[in-house]
């Protein structure tokens, strides 16, 4: 038994500056194409709700919002403005970096998050492309571990092509550590 | 091989059980909604599908094999369409047996196969005779080690294999002492639940009105009622508690055998649950007020699950001494790899934030009270206030992290003590969070995902995070040990 615990031991010295360290890390933004998409995916909803409104309004003429119907515009309009800002700041906080041996991707406007997944953890990736990412081009790459939902990473905002690579790259990596 | 015969009876059972879930709306309309000529007609239908779910019971019954082929468990089933299932051996997990009254009295099990799927992948016999379940189990067991061993290298230090070790076992003594230590406030938050809904439908029935006045008349009368309240409250907490811990825990065995460990027990329904090494994430223990008086903790041993990760997965033992906790230590991960651990505190401002929070929320609301003379519920937010600080501090002074080469440790808890261990090859992957708070005070969140949950540090400093995001991602990504 103990040939086998010496065999399988490891402890080699790491001195610390050894360590790839994340703070020195280049980040890339997501493709601008994005930021439109979602503006549109956001006005497209807003769209919807307008009409709604001005089917209650005005077509049913329903009490409640023919009587508050400015109001209700306003706070729509109030509501989106304050959306769009929101979707476009954020946008500039999403960020991705591939290194060796595992992927990161930052988020986050006020409540900031990174998560990093090490290749040896990745279960699968899928690459998805919907109907607006279609219009402009998109992709969005999803990496799955075993953590459970909340540790999936998302990454949205890549042309197909590139999405595609960095799934067969992390793939690739993934199967290599499985053979060791 | 079919299952025993006395599966017929566990299957009528259920499909009644199904039937009846499905289609109670159905029933209850007919039960309740016409009266008269119409009873013989739904005494009829119960009769007909009562009659057809026997016999389809029966037919599933005779329908289902199962066998085992070279390295596989093969499964026959379905009265409509047949259905076959092969499971190889290195597939699957956990065997686990379990006993209900019915079962005990014919002396067979119910075996659960789980597997290592990814999607909703386990299997149920209802019934197998004792005798046969357990050669199963062994012949299983025993294959699957034969593959194993050629390709997988031993990464656990274990003594003596595929000899049952027993770890500890209670008696009813100390048990009946680890359930009158139990949480509480569980059962009682479970009780006040009932009797809010009760309060609820006496509302409902206006009976709400007649017993207001009834107490609310007579103050003194009211004060009697509600001590008398308070103290059935605390007595039927504390029952319930003992009786659930009693009836879950049993004559419990917890024992070590090949590479996992086992758990038996059970008064009603005796289960027999194992984990194996492999499957299990992270452990930990942790205990109360109550707990630390008489010296004994709970023991959770938490499983990466394919389904998904709720609390089903996780193995608890109950009134685990110091020395169990030590036990199982050594023999899932070995003593040494816990030297050269050196804990380090969380921010202070951890504490400090949410004091300050929870005071400006609270704080105004005593001085309203006290500003309308209202010195009684003035003074209770006032202790509600302090509680709520003795608690934050508690939890602030009790959470601190430590890590080596292999071991990440979390200590955590309130008015008891939680620890937490997991090796550092079972992380999945890794976050920092960051509240606007937080960024400005270069502090933040940590948080670990593991196939068996997450964990999370939170107010360190963000030099330190990074450095052990560094160290950790280095650690997990060197480790080529498998997970599962």
């Amino acid at each position: 038994m103990s040939d086998i615990l010496k065999e399988n031991f490891e402890n080699k010295q790491v001195k610390e500056f050894d360590i790839p360290q994340i703070a020195t890390i280049e980040f890339s933004g997501l493709e601008k194409n994005q930021l439109k998409s979602d503006l549109i995916g956001s006005s497209l909803l807003f769209l919807i709700l307008l009409i709604v409104l001005t089917l209650l309004s005005y077509v049913f003429k329903l009490d409640f919002f023919n009587e508050n119907a400015l109001y209700l515009y306003t706070g729509i309009v109030v509501l989106f403005g304050l959306i769009s800002l929101f979707t476009y700041y954020a946008f500039f906080k999403k960020s991705y970096a591939l290194r060796e041996k595992d992927v990161i991707f930052n988020k986050g406007l006020f409540w900031k998050s990174s998560t990093i997944i090490p290749f040896n953890r990745v279960q699968h990736c899928e690459v998805n492309v919907g109907p607006i990412d279609k219009l402009f081009g998109l992709a969005e790459l999803k990496i799955f571990t075993a953590g459970g939902s909340a540790s999936d990473l998302s990454i949205e905002g890549l042309t197909p092509a590139t999405a595609q690579r960095i799934s067969d790259y992390i793939i690739g990596k993934a199967s290599v550590d499985e053979e060791e | 091989m079919r299952q025993s015969s006395v599966a017929i009876l566990m299957i009528v059972w259920k499909t009644y059980k199904i039937i009846f879930r499905q289609a109670w709306p159905i029933l209850l309309l007919y039960a309740f909604g016409k009266s008269g000529d119409n009873n013989v007609r739904v005494i009829i239908g119960l009769a007909v599908i009562a009659v057809a779910g026997m016999v389809y019971s029966i037919i599933n019954y005779y329908r289902y094999y199962f066998y085992l082929r070279d390295d596989e468990l093969i499964i026959e089933s379905g009265v409509f369409k047949r259905k076959k299932l092969s499971i190889t051996f290195d597939r699957i997990q956990t065997i686990n047996f379990e006993q209900n009254i019915i079962h005990k009295i014919f002396d067979v099990v119910r075996l659960k196969i789980d597997t290592a799927g990814s999607s909703k992948e386990e299997f149920n016999f209802e019934s197998i005779g004792e005798e046969k379940a357990e050669a199963l189990r062994s012949l299983i067991l025993k294959k699957k080690k034969s593959i194993k061993s050629s390709s997988e290298a031993i990464s656990e230090t274990s003594e003596d294999i595929s000899k049952e070790e027993l770890i500890f076992e209670l008696d009813l003594l100390t048990l009946l002492k680890a359930g009158a230590v139990q949480n509480h406030l569980k059962s009682g938050g479970l009780i006040l639940a009932f009797m809010l809904w009760i309060w609820q439908s006496l509302q409902e029935i206006d009976m709400q009105e007649a017993f207001e006045n009834t107490v609310v008349e007579n103050l003194q009368g009211g004060v009697l009622f509600f001590s008398a309240l308070v103290v059935v409250f605390i007595i039927f907490s504390f029952a319930i508690s003992l009786i659930s811990t009693v009836v879950r825990h049993f004559d419990l065995k917890f024992s070590r055998i090949d590479k996992a460990f086992k758990i038996r027990g059970g008064l009603f329904t005796k289960k027999d649950i194992s984990a194996k090494d492999q499957k299990i994430q992270m452990i930990s223990w942790d205990d109360n007020l109550l707990m630390k008086l008489i010296g004994i903790k709970n023991l959770t041993l938490k499983q990466a699950s394919s389904v998904n990760l709720s609390n089903k997965k996780s193995i608890k033992v109950p009134a685990c001494k110091p020395e169990h906790i030590e036990r199982v230590k050594e023999m899932l991960y070995g003593l040494r790899k816990f030297e050269a651990l050196n804990f380090a505190p969380i921010d202070k401002r951890y504490f400090y934030r949410q004091s300050i929070i929870i005071s400006l929320i609270l704080l105004p609301i005593i001085g309203g009270l006290l500003y309308f003379e209202l010195v009684f519920q003035g003074i209770a937010v006032v202790l509600v206030l302090m509680l709520i600080m003795l608690s934050l501090y508690l939890s602030f002074k009790k959470k601190s992290y430590a890590f080596n080469n292999d071991m990440l440790v979390i200590n955590g808890g309130m008015y008891g003590d939680k620890t937490t261990i997991l090796p550092i090859y079972k992380i999945q992957s890794i976050k920092k969070k960051q509240t606007p708070y937080q960024k400005r005070n270069n502090l933040a969140n940590l948080i670990f995902y593991t196939a068996s949950g997450s964990i999370g540090i939170p107010y360190i400093d963000t030099n330190v995070v990074d450095k052990a995001i560094d160290e950790l991602l280095y650690k997990v990504e060197v480790s080529n040990k498998k997970w599962m």
